[in-house]
């Protein structure tokens, strides 16, 4: 087991390598000049020139990747073209929030969705659970930003109950992190109750409620666990989602986080901090890839199996399919 | 245990009647049919604007005396901060949020079909070197990629498709080489291949007809993906650019009108949502009408 988790772990790096290369490359090739953006638009052609020089933007690509990379294995994210501050730095302002954003409405996503898949699945076909598909489906059209936008002129502007920016108090939290998990809920539920009525009607669940079991106590002690295993899939899949989402997010509630860093860093091609904002945001994905497929070997015992003996299953699965 | 003849007529008949069948169901789906009405008037609505609406008239033309106006009846949803009609600029809008919705997940979906039959096909070292690099394009957060993208391109309408199209390959790819991983080791591709069929000729007539259902009903369900993302990039100012129309854009030049004047931003959204609805139907129901095990 620990000897897989090193090997993913090690997967990350040629990952890591080829994002910031095709990022860096990307960046490089761009039109736009940083020694422009750093000195501004009266700056001499000379001086211009030198601080090219100083930048070494000069030399090939390769060098420069090659430099900057040393740096950032050493911890050195350099320094900011636009605001002259230490990346690093940059980033550690703003990591909370982006991180309260991004984890707040994972779990979030999950309080609402799990219990509400798993009612809309009890109640199949009823009155709650029609509704809930016509509301999901409006929901799930709805842009986040757009939610955004309407849920301020209700309650900012109409009834003035929540703050519209900013990320203070916990009030001002509710808005943005209901925008971002929105989706989630939708899909999620979605899911929870088809895997549960998957679930609910096989062998073992007809044995527990013949045995004479409470139903709610079927429900939450033998069907939801197996239930939850899709889930677990769509765990790693909604942290990119809540990641990407909230550079959107921050924009329409003027949060200062990581998203809107890159943002602007981009617009002024602000090389160090795009390229910080893009490695942090690769590592949050891989590291929630590697819990994902880490978690599904806790959850169930048949998954753990296949790590310790990986060729040896590999072999009978494929010899099943010749027979079969 | 059938002859070859046999195998073929059989083959044949169970194709036709595949897709006469899919079509059966998908009619009398009705929520289905309720989308594809709804989609269908929305496509017609904006390919038959330049018909009813004046494009440097009703548009982008600038009318400072009628600025901020709410909806009446000469003006169906009210004007703009600049004066312009917002209804028009919703249709004009939506001719280039569907233009870029469908046309990038249209050549996501060639690029990403090509890409996933050859590694699913070839496997080995083919299969993960294309895997591999498109777990680069995976491992940033899509939006993340597609801002980095846009905001080192000219934002020209092509350029933005492009972009988001790149967003949308690895999916595709994943897809269908999960296919074609199935198909390839059934019996029938060996009996092809007995008969000295290329390796071409066994992808593209012998494994990609019969792994295709999936890519079709994902297509339509990444489009609302694609409007979504078109309209984000606008939103945050790297998308379309002033002064042409776009929903995304319009919802970001309403937001500084918001306290006063709700119909600016209200509307284009609700664009959105009503072409997002058409589509995420039409989609579930063709998911359902290909997929033989989905019937009930």
């Amino acid at each position: 087991m620990s000897k897989y988790v090193f090997k993913r772990l090690l997967h990350i790096i040629p990952v890591l390598i080829g994002v910031t290369f095709l990022v860096f490359a990307l960046l490089s090739f761009s039109p736009g000049d940083p020694a422009q953006a750093i000195l501004g638009v009266g700056a001499k052609p000379e001086e211009l020139a030198m601080m090219r020089e100083q930048l070494g933007l000069n030399d090939p690509v390769i060098v420069q990747y090659l430099r900057y990379m040393g740096g950032v294995v050493t911890g050195n994210f350099g320094t900011s073209y636009s605001t002259k501050q230490p990346v690093l730095e940059m980033i550690r302002i703003r990591l909370p929030n982006t991180l309260i954003l991004s984890f707040g409405s994972l779990l979030l996503i999950f309080i609402v969705a799990i219990p509400l898949g798993v009612v809309l699945a009890i109640k199949q076909n009823s009155f709650f659970d029609n509704v809930m598909r016509v509301v999901t489906l409006i929901l799930a059209a709805m842009p986040g930003f757009w939610l955004g936008l309407m849920l301020i002129i209700l309650f900012s502007v109409k009834l003035g109950w929540l703050p519209s920016n900013g990320l203070e108090s916990a009030k001002a939290a509710i808005m943005p992190l209901v925008c971002l998990s929105v989706a989630g809920w939708t899909t999620n539920s979605r899911l929870v109750r088809a895997s549960m009525l998957d679930v609910i009607r096989q062998d073992y669940i007809r044995t527990a409620r013949a045995k004479g079991l409470p139903y709610r106590r079927i429900v939450r002690k033998h069907a939801l666990k197996n239930a939850l295993m899709p889930i677990v899939t769509s765990i790693g899949m909604a942290i990119g989602q809540c990641v990407g989402g909230s550079v959107i997010i921050e924009t329409v509630f003027g949060i200062n986080g990581l998203g809107k860093m890159m943002v602007d860093a981009l617009r002024q091609k602000d090389i160090p901090t795009i390229m910080a904002s893009v490695i942090i945001s690769a590592v949050i994905i891989a590291l929630a890839n590697l819990l994902t497929d880490l978690s599904y070997a806790f959850i169930d015992p048949r998954i753990r199996s296949t790590y310790v003996k990986p060729k040896a299953k590999a072999k009978a699965t494929a010899g099943g399919g010749v027979s079969a | 245990m059938n002859g070859p003849a046999n195998v073929d007529i059989i083959a044949h008949k169970k194709k036709r009647g595949l897709w006469a069948d899919a079509w059966l169901r998908l009619s009398k789906n009705t929520t289905a049919v309720i989308g594809m009405v709804m989609l269908g008037v929305i496509l017609l609505t904006c390919i038959s604007a330049p018909l009813f609406i004046d494009y440097e008239d009703d548009v982008v033309k600038v009318n400072i005396a009628k600025r901020l106006e709410f909806p009446s009846e000469g003006k169906l949803l009210g004007t703009d901060e600049l004066g312009r009609d917002v209804f028009a600029r919703i249709i004009w809008g939506g001719r280039i949020s569907l233009f870029v919705g469908i046309t990038s997940v249209l050549i996501a979906s060639a690029i990403g079909t090509a890409l996933g039959a050859i590694a699913g096909y070839y496997g080995g070292k083919t299969d993960s070197l294309i895997m591999r690099s498109l777990d680069i394009f995976m491992a940033i957060p899509s939006m993340l990629l597609m801002i980095t993208l846009v905001s080192i391109m000219e934002p020209t309408t092509l350029n933005l498709t492009l972009a988001i199209s790149v967003g949308f390959i690895p999916g595709k790819a994943r897809l269908i080489r999960a296919q074609v991983l199935k198909i390839k080791d059934l019996e029938y591709i060996d009996a092809v291949r007995a008969q000295g069929a290329s390796n071409w000729r066994i992808i593209l007539t012998h494994i990609l007809p019969n792994a295709i259902s999936p890519v079709i009903s994902s297509f339509i369900m990444s489009i609302p993906g694609g409007i979504m993302t078109i309209s984000s990039l606008s939103f945050i100012g790297l998308g379309v650019q002033a002064p042409n129309p776009e929903w995304g854009s319009m919802l970001s030049s309403g937001r500084a009108f918001i306290r006063d004047c709700w119909h600016i931003t209200a509307f284009p959204g609700i664009a959105i949502v009503l072409t997002v609805i058409a589509l995420t139907l039409v989609g579930d129901g063709l998911r359902d009408a290909l997929d033989p095990r989905m019937k009930d």
